[in-house]
């Protein structure tokens, strides 16, 4: 069988190719991995993003928090052999592991008795592993021009306990992890490393540890 | 494992050569070359364009029909004397007193030409990726020299010849009466043959080791453009790259890549 059966060009990205990908969009943009509020991230840099405080009443400035992600990897269908992960990939779906860091800034305030406030930050974290399932996108935005993303379908971080508690962190972090990979477009020209203009026809599809794509040029 | 396997399929691979022709561009070269018995300096202007694709594996991308667009300035030195009979003005005598007998001695002139045409080409060729300095290139090289048809050109070259003789000589005095017989013996010395053989002269070169290049990227590939002060470009690096013509139910252009982060 051809590889590009009844389309004129066929572009497949294997694996290793992806990961590749991530690792150098999350290593030259590290911000999107990286996100505080102002008592950790002052302001935006490459490295960070700085994001409101949580407002909430009677917490002075807000719930202060940081979130990072490792550089996630992802596993194309079908899932590797010895994967741990407790929702493999199905047919057209990948599987990512990544870890997540939140820290809060638990704070403490009062009044002294000269009428000052005094608040106090003492930051806690957590690191949790992260197993999340999704499936592939495609954004076509004229002939040739287009870019392939990663959509988060479900995420399990199998550390936590309670379950209904688990559910509730699980939807958390999916949809921290969609906001994170709405920054991975992988344009069609990048896919094919320049060879082709592509005009997409078909996919992106996984299947065979890759994410193929056809069209014409 | 490559990390990134493209394929075209014959159709799409004679896009990518049509896309490679005009890239190329056009090329110049002058020279000398043999027209018939004389000899012709010339500078001429190439350009590629047309031309199907049969990929033939392993390795073979044969071109079909490739159009040769060229453009010829050339010239030559016709020495008349060669050409045109001894020519003397009659003694005349009148009253005892006689001119001299005035023979005419023929000039050497030079015939400028100005040509364009197309000719074809038919040919293999082979695929090969190759780091140029800080390149990736595959390249479609031509494999020996491939056929060459010159249609009706040599024709039409035959015939600007032939102009450019008439037009060259008219302020010759006395050239009158063996104008239309110069330029036929002219076009009879140098014949098609001659005309086959200076083109060949001039395009052989052009065609001689003819590479189109079907990829050209940085190693360094730039995979998202900056786009800010927070987002840097980001690219990867190609450490590897292939390109072969690979069969199944239809023949493709195969382009392997290993990239790293």
């Amino acid at each position: 069988m051809s590889l590009t059966q009844t389309h004129h060009v066929f572009v497949g990205v294997e694996e290793s190719g992806i990961n590749t990908f991530l690792h150098a969009l999350f290593t030259a943009r590290p911000h999107y991995l990286n996100y505080g509020s102002p008592f950790f991230v002052p302001t935006s840099t490459v490295t960070a993003t700085s994001v409101s405080a949580i407002p909430f009443p009677g917490v002075p400035g807000g719930i202060q928090f940081d979130v990072s992600f490792s550089v996630p990897t992802v596993n194309l269908y079908p899932p590797d052999p010895g994967s741990t992960s407790p929702i493999p990939p199905g047919p057209n779906q990948f599987g990512l592991h990544t870890s997540v860091t939140i820290v809060l800034g638990c704070m403490t305030w009062g009044q002294e008795t000269n009428l000052r406030s005094t608040v106090s930050i003492s930051p806690i974290s957590a690191t949790l592993d992260v197993w999340a399932l999704g499936t592939p996108t495609s954004q076509y935005s004229g002939p040739g021009t287009g870019s392939i993303g990663l959509q988060v379908l479900d995420v399990r971080i199998p550390a936590i306990q309670p379950e209904k508690f688990e559910a509730i962190i699980d939807c958390l972090i999916r949809m921290l992890l969609n906001a994170v990979l709405a920054n991975v477009q992988l344009p069609f020209h990048a896919l094919s490393l320049g060879a082709f203009t592509l005009i997409l026809e078909a996919g992106p599809e996984i299947d065979n540890h890759e994410v193929e794509v056809w069209g014409s040029i | 494992m490559p990390d990134i396997i493209a394929a075209a399929d014959q159709t799409a691979a004679t896009d990518l050569l049509h896309d490679a022709e005009v890239t190329l561009g056009t090329l110049s070269k002058s020279g000398g070359g043999s027209l018939g018995p004389f000899v012709a300096n010339y500078s001429a202007s190439v350009s590629f364009s047309g031309g199907t694709i049969d990929l033939n594996p392993p390795n073979v991308i044969q071109i079909t029909d490739c159009n040769i667009n060229y453009s010829l300035s050339l010239s030559f030195g016709l020495d008349l004397n060669d050409f045109l009979p001894d020519f003397c003005l009659p003694q005349v005598c009148i009253f005892g007193w006689c001119t001299p007998q005035i023979c005419v001695t023929w000039p050497t002139v030079t015939i400028p030409i100005s040509f364009g045409d197309t000719a074809r080409m038919t040919g293999d060729f082979t695929v090969n990726a190759v780091l140029s300095g800080s390149e990736w290139l595959i390249n479609v090289v031509v494999d020996g020299i491939p056929l060459l048809e010159f249609g009706a050109g040599t024709l039409g070259l035959l015939a600007a010849i032939g102009a450019a003789v008439t037009a060259a000589v008219g302020w010759v005095p006395f050239i009158g009466p063996f104008l239309a017989a110069l330029a036929d013996a002219v076009l009879a010395v140098i014949g098609i043959a001659g005309i086959t053989g200076l083109l060949g002269d001039i395009l052989t070169p052009f065609i001689s080791g003819l590479t189109f290049t079907v990829y050209k990227q940085p190693q360094l590939f730039p995979v998202i453009p900056a786009s800010g002060p927070t987002d840097p470009v980001v690219d990867v690096t190609i450490t590897a790259l292939g390109a072969v013509v690979q069969a199944s139910d239809k023949n493709e252009l195969v382009i392997t890549a290993s990239i790293s982060g």
